[in-house]
Protein backbone atom coordinates (compact mmCIF):
# COMPACT_ATOMS: atom_id res chain seq x y z
CA UNK A 1 0.00 0.00 0.00
CA UNK A 2 1.43 3.37 -0.93
CA UNK A 3 0.96 6.68 0.79
CA UNK A 4 0.48 10.19 -0.54
CA UNK A 5 0.22 13.58 1.06
CA UNK A 6 -3.03 15.52 1.00
CA UNK A 7 -1.06 18.55 -0.17
CA UNK A 8 -0.62 16.85 -3.58
CA UNK A 9 -4.41 16.69 -3.94
CA UNK A 10 -5.35 20.16 -2.70
CA UNK A 11 -5.18 22.68 -5.51
CA UNK A 12 -5.00 19.96 -8.16
CA UNK A 13 -6.89 20.84 -11.39
CA UNK A 14 -10.03 18.80 -12.08
CA UNK A 15 -11.36 17.91 -15.53
CA UNK A 16 -14.60 16.09 -16.27
CA UNK A 17 -15.26 13.13 -18.58
CA UNK A 18 -15.50 15.49 -21.58
CA UNK A 19 -12.15 17.05 -20.75
CA UNK A 20 -13.71 20.32 -19.56
CA UNK A 21 -12.10 22.16 -16.69
CA UNK A 22 -14.24 21.95 -13.51
CA UNK A 23 -11.94 23.86 -11.17
CA UNK A 24 -9.43 22.88 -8.55
CA UNK A 25 -9.69 20.73 -5.43
CA UNK A 26 -10.52 23.00 -2.47
CA UNK A 27 -10.93 20.42 0.22
CA UNK A 28 -11.37 16.70 0.84
CA UNK A 29 -14.29 15.26 2.78
CA UNK A 30 -13.76 12.14 4.91
CA UNK A 31 -16.27 9.86 6.59
CA UNK A 32 -15.49 7.62 9.56
CA UNK A 33 -16.48 4.35 7.93
CA UNK A 34 -13.18 3.02 6.58
CA UNK A 35 -11.35 -0.17 7.52
CA UNK A 36 -10.75 -0.40 11.28
CA UNK A 37 -7.52 0.95 12.74
CA UNK A 38 -5.50 -0.97 15.34
CA UNK A 39 -7.61 0.67 18.06
CA UNK A 40 -10.80 -0.70 16.51
CA UNK A 41 -12.05 2.72 15.45
CA UNK A 42 -12.91 3.12 11.77
CA UNK A 43 -10.41 4.97 9.58
CA UNK A 44 -11.54 8.19 7.95
CA UNK A 45 -12.25 7.31 4.32
CA UNK A 46 -12.08 9.88 1.52
CA UNK A 47 -15.67 10.13 0.29
CA UNK A 48 -15.72 13.35 -1.71
CA UNK A 49 -13.67 16.21 -3.08
CA UNK A 50 -14.90 19.78 -2.92
CA UNK A 51 -14.02 21.40 -6.22
CA UNK A 52 -14.63 24.71 -7.87
CA UNK A 53 -13.11 27.63 -9.66
CA UNK A 54 -12.82 30.02 -6.68
CA UNK A 55 -11.07 28.92 -3.49
CA UNK A 56 -11.00 31.94 -1.20
CA UNK A 57 -14.48 31.43 0.31
CA UNK A 58 -13.85 27.75 0.99
CA UNK A 59 -10.53 28.56 2.65
CA UNK A 60 -12.39 30.88 5.01
CA UNK A 61 -15.05 28.28 5.80
CA UNK A 62 -17.85 29.52 3.53
CA UNK A 63 -19.53 26.61 1.83
CA UNK A 64 -19.07 24.75 5.07
CA UNK A 65 -20.47 25.88 8.40
CA UNK A 66 -19.71 29.61 8.12
CA UNK A 67 -22.51 31.94 6.97
CA UNK A 68 -21.82 35.39 8.38
CA UNK A 69 -21.27 38.26 8.62
CA UNK A 70 -24.02 38.64 6.06
CA UNK A 71 -22.29 40.84 3.43
CA UNK A 72 -19.31 38.49 3.28
CA UNK A 73 -21.56 35.44 3.39
CA UNK A 74 -23.44 36.67 0.32
CA UNK A 75 -20.23 37.57 -1.53
CA UNK A 76 -18.54 34.22 -0.88
CA UNK A 77 -21.71 32.22 -1.61
CA UNK A 78 -21.95 34.06 -4.92
CA UNK A 79 -18.28 33.42 -5.71
CA UNK A 80 -18.63 29.79 -4.69
CA UNK A 81 -21.87 29.12 -6.58
CA UNK A 82 -20.01 26.90 -9.05
CA UNK A 83 -18.37 24.78 -6.34
CA UNK A 84 -19.25 21.11 -6.61
CA UNK A 85 -19.07 18.01 -4.46
CA UNK A 86 -17.35 15.19 -6.34
CA UNK A 87 -18.05 11.75 -4.87
CA UNK A 88 -14.95 9.54 -4.80
CA UNK A 89 -16.59 7.04 -7.20
CA UNK A 90 -16.88 9.87 -9.75
CA UNK A 91 -13.08 10.18 -9.78
CA UNK A 92 -11.58 8.26 -12.67
CA UNK A 93 -7.93 8.88 -11.90
CA UNK A 94 -5.54 11.04 -9.95
CA UNK A 95 -2.05 11.22 -11.34
CA UNK A 96 0.64 13.82 -11.87
CA UNK A 97 -1.31 16.28 -9.77
CA UNK A 98 -4.40 16.12 -12.00
CA UNK A 99 -7.85 14.76 -11.12
CA UNK A 100 -9.90 13.28 -13.96
CA UNK A 101 -13.60 12.50 -13.50
CA UNK A 102 -15.68 9.77 -15.12
CA UNK A 103 -18.80 11.97 -15.37
CA UNK A 104 -19.58 15.26 -17.10
CA UNK A 105 -19.53 18.30 -14.82
CA UNK A 106 -23.32 18.78 -15.00
CA UNK A 107 -23.70 15.46 -13.14
CA UNK A 108 -21.89 16.85 -10.10
CA UNK A 109 -23.81 17.94 -7.03
CA UNK A 110 -23.56 21.49 -5.71
CA UNK A 111 -22.25 21.84 -2.16
CA UNK A 112 -25.12 20.91 0.21
CA UNK A 113 -24.93 24.15 2.20
CA UNK A 114 -25.10 26.23 -0.99
CA UNK A 115 -28.02 24.13 -2.17
CA UNK A 116 -29.95 24.37 1.10
CA UNK A 117 -29.30 28.11 1.30
CA UNK A 118 -30.60 28.51 -2.25
CA UNK A 119 -33.68 26.42 -1.47
CA UNK A 120 -34.42 28.55 1.60
CA UNK A 121 -33.92 31.68 -0.48
CA UNK A 122 -36.23 30.37 -3.25
CA UNK A 123 -38.83 29.39 -0.66
CA UNK A 124 -38.64 32.82 1.00
CA UNK A 125 -38.93 34.70 -2.27
CA UNK A 126 -41.84 32.42 -3.27
CA UNK A 127 -43.61 33.33 -0.05
CA UNK A 128 -43.45 37.05 -0.84
CA UNK A 129 -45.08 36.66 -4.21
CA UNK B 1 -10.50 8.85 41.30
CA UNK B 2 -10.07 9.20 37.57
CA UNK B 3 -6.60 9.83 36.23
CA UNK B 4 -5.91 12.79 33.95
CA UNK B 5 -5.14 10.43 31.09
CA UNK B 6 -8.49 8.70 31.42
CA UNK B 7 -10.45 11.93 31.70
CA UNK B 8 -8.83 13.38 28.60
CA UNK B 9 -9.38 10.37 26.43
CA UNK B 10 -5.97 8.77 26.14
CA UNK B 11 -6.08 5.05 25.74
CA UNK B 12 -9.55 5.30 27.25
CA UNK B 13 -10.62 6.55 23.82
CA UNK B 14 -9.66 3.15 22.47
CA UNK B 15 -12.19 1.41 24.67
CA UNK B 16 -14.87 3.42 22.88
CA UNK B 17 -14.28 2.68 19.20
CA UNK B 18 -15.91 5.78 17.75
CA UNK B 19 -15.03 9.29 16.68
CA UNK B 20 -16.85 12.45 17.73
CA UNK B 21 -17.01 13.59 14.12
CA UNK B 22 -18.72 11.28 11.63
CA UNK B 23 -17.59 13.48 8.73
CA UNK B 24 -14.78 15.99 8.42
CA UNK B 25 -13.37 18.31 5.80
CA UNK B 26 -9.57 18.04 5.99
CA UNK B 27 -8.68 21.65 5.32
CA UNK B 28 -11.30 23.04 7.66
CA UNK B 29 -11.03 20.50 10.48
CA UNK B 30 -7.44 19.22 10.47
CA UNK B 31 -4.99 21.46 8.64
CA UNK B 32 -3.42 24.17 10.82
CA UNK B 33 -5.19 22.74 13.87
CA UNK B 34 -3.24 22.82 17.14
CA UNK B 35 -2.30 19.38 18.43
CA UNK B 36 -2.17 18.90 22.20
CA UNK B 37 -0.74 15.93 24.04
CA UNK B 38 -2.59 13.82 26.60
CA UNK B 39 -1.77 16.36 29.32
CA UNK B 40 -3.11 19.27 27.28
CA UNK B 41 0.34 20.63 26.38
CA UNK B 42 0.57 22.10 22.94
CA UNK B 43 2.81 20.04 20.63
CA UNK B 44 2.54 21.30 17.07
CA UNK B 45 0.15 22.21 14.31
CA UNK B 46 -1.11 19.88 11.62
CA UNK B 47 0.74 20.92 8.47
CA UNK B 48 -0.35 18.09 6.20
CA UNK B 49 -2.20 14.80 6.26
CA UNK B 50 -0.89 11.46 5.02
CA UNK B 51 -3.31 9.29 3.05
CA UNK B 52 -3.01 5.57 2.58
CA UNK B 53 -4.04 4.34 -0.87
CA UNK B 54 -6.01 1.10 -1.11
CA UNK B 55 -6.36 -0.92 -4.29
CA UNK B 56 -9.97 -1.79 -3.60
CA UNK B 57 -11.28 1.39 -2.05
CA UNK B 58 -10.92 5.07 -1.32
CA UNK B 59 -7.82 6.46 0.43
CA UNK B 60 -7.93 6.70 4.21
CA UNK B 61 -6.19 9.04 6.65
CA UNK B 62 -3.14 7.28 8.08
CA UNK B 63 -1.18 10.05 9.80
CA UNK B 64 -0.83 13.71 10.65
CA UNK B 65 2.32 15.38 9.35
CA UNK B 66 3.91 18.28 11.17
CA UNK B 67 6.96 20.48 11.12
CA UNK B 68 8.93 22.44 8.60
CA UNK B 69 9.25 19.52 6.16
CA UNK B 70 5.46 19.17 6.06
CA UNK B 71 4.73 22.88 5.77
CA UNK B 72 7.39 23.67 3.12
CA UNK B 73 5.69 21.93 0.16
CA UNK B 74 2.36 23.48 1.17
CA UNK B 75 3.84 26.98 1.08
CA UNK B 76 5.24 26.39 -2.39
CA UNK B 77 7.60 28.66 -4.32
CA UNK B 78 10.94 29.88 -3.01
CA UNK B 79 9.64 30.30 0.52
CA UNK B 80 8.54 26.65 0.56
CA UNK B 81 11.92 25.46 -0.76
CA UNK B 82 13.77 27.57 1.79
CA UNK B 83 11.51 26.42 4.64
CA UNK B 84 12.00 22.76 3.66
CA UNK B 85 15.77 23.31 3.54
CA UNK B 86 15.65 24.65 7.12
CA UNK B 87 13.73 21.53 8.12
CA UNK B 88 16.23 19.21 6.41
CA UNK B 89 19.11 21.00 8.12
CA UNK B 90 17.48 20.60 11.52
CA UNK B 91 16.52 16.96 11.08
CA UNK B 92 19.73 15.91 9.34
CA UNK B 93 20.21 14.79 5.75
CA UNK B 94 19.64 11.15 6.59
CA UNK B 95 16.05 11.72 7.69
CA UNK B 96 14.40 14.29 5.40
CA UNK B 97 10.86 13.32 6.39
CA UNK B 98 8.28 15.38 8.26
CA UNK B 99 7.26 14.48 11.79
CA UNK B 100 4.64 11.76 11.46
CA UNK B 101 1.97 11.10 14.07
CA UNK B 102 0.00 7.94 13.45
CA UNK B 103 -3.69 8.83 13.23
CA UNK B 104 -4.53 6.07 15.67
CA UNK B 105 -2.82 8.17 18.38
CA UNK B 106 -5.57 10.78 18.07
CA UNK B 107 -7.66 10.35 21.20
CA UNK B 108 -10.07 13.25 20.79
CA UNK B 109 -11.05 14.84 17.53
CA UNK B 110 -13.56 17.65 17.78
CA UNK B 111 -13.94 20.92 15.87
CA UNK B 112 -12.26 22.65 18.83
CA UNK B 113 -9.78 20.03 19.96
CA UNK B 114 -7.23 17.61 18.56
CA UNK B 115 -5.76 15.65 21.45
CA UNK B 116 -3.35 12.74 21.29
CA UNK B 117 -3.08 9.79 23.65
CA UNK B 118 0.68 10.46 23.94
CA UNK B 119 2.54 12.75 26.29
CA UNK B 120 5.33 14.96 24.94
CA UNK B 121 8.24 12.60 25.81
CA UNK B 122 6.52 9.78 23.88
CA UNK B 123 5.60 11.95 20.88
CA UNK B 124 7.88 12.10 17.83
CA UNK B 125 10.67 14.70 18.26
CA UNK B 126 10.05 18.12 16.75
CA UNK B 127 13.45 19.34 15.54
CA UNK B 128 12.60 23.04 15.36
CA UNK B 129 11.03 22.95 18.82
CA UNK B 130 14.09 21.18 20.31
CA UNK B 131 16.50 23.54 18.54
CA UNK B 132 14.57 26.60 19.76
CA UNK B 133 14.48 25.26 23.31
CA UNK B 134 18.19 24.38 23.39
CA UNK B 135 19.60 27.38 21.55
CA UNK B 136 17.26 30.19 22.57
CA UNK B 137 14.84 29.51 25.39
CA UNK B 138 17.26 27.92 27.85
CA UNK B 139 19.71 30.84 27.34
CA UNK B 140 17.13 33.43 28.31
CA UNK B 141 17.02 34.55 31.94
CA UNK B 142 14.60 32.16 33.66
CA UNK B 143 14.47 29.95 30.55
CA UNK B 144 15.56 26.81 32.40
CA UNK B 145 12.72 26.90 34.91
Amino acid sequence: MSRVRLETLLGAPVTDARGEHVGVVHDARFTADGPPLASGRPAYRLTALICGPVTVGTRLGYGGGVHGPWPLGHVFRFLGRHSRLVAWDQVDSFDQGHVRLNVPHDHLKPLPSTESKRRTHDHDSGGHR
Amino acid sequence: MTSDRERTGGRAGRRNPTWDLATLDALRTLIDRQIVDADGMSLARVDDVELELHEDGAPTISALLCGTLALGPRLGGRLGVWWSAVGRRLRGQDDPRPVRIDFDHVATLKPTELRLDLTEPDAPPFALRIWTREKIVTRLPGGTR
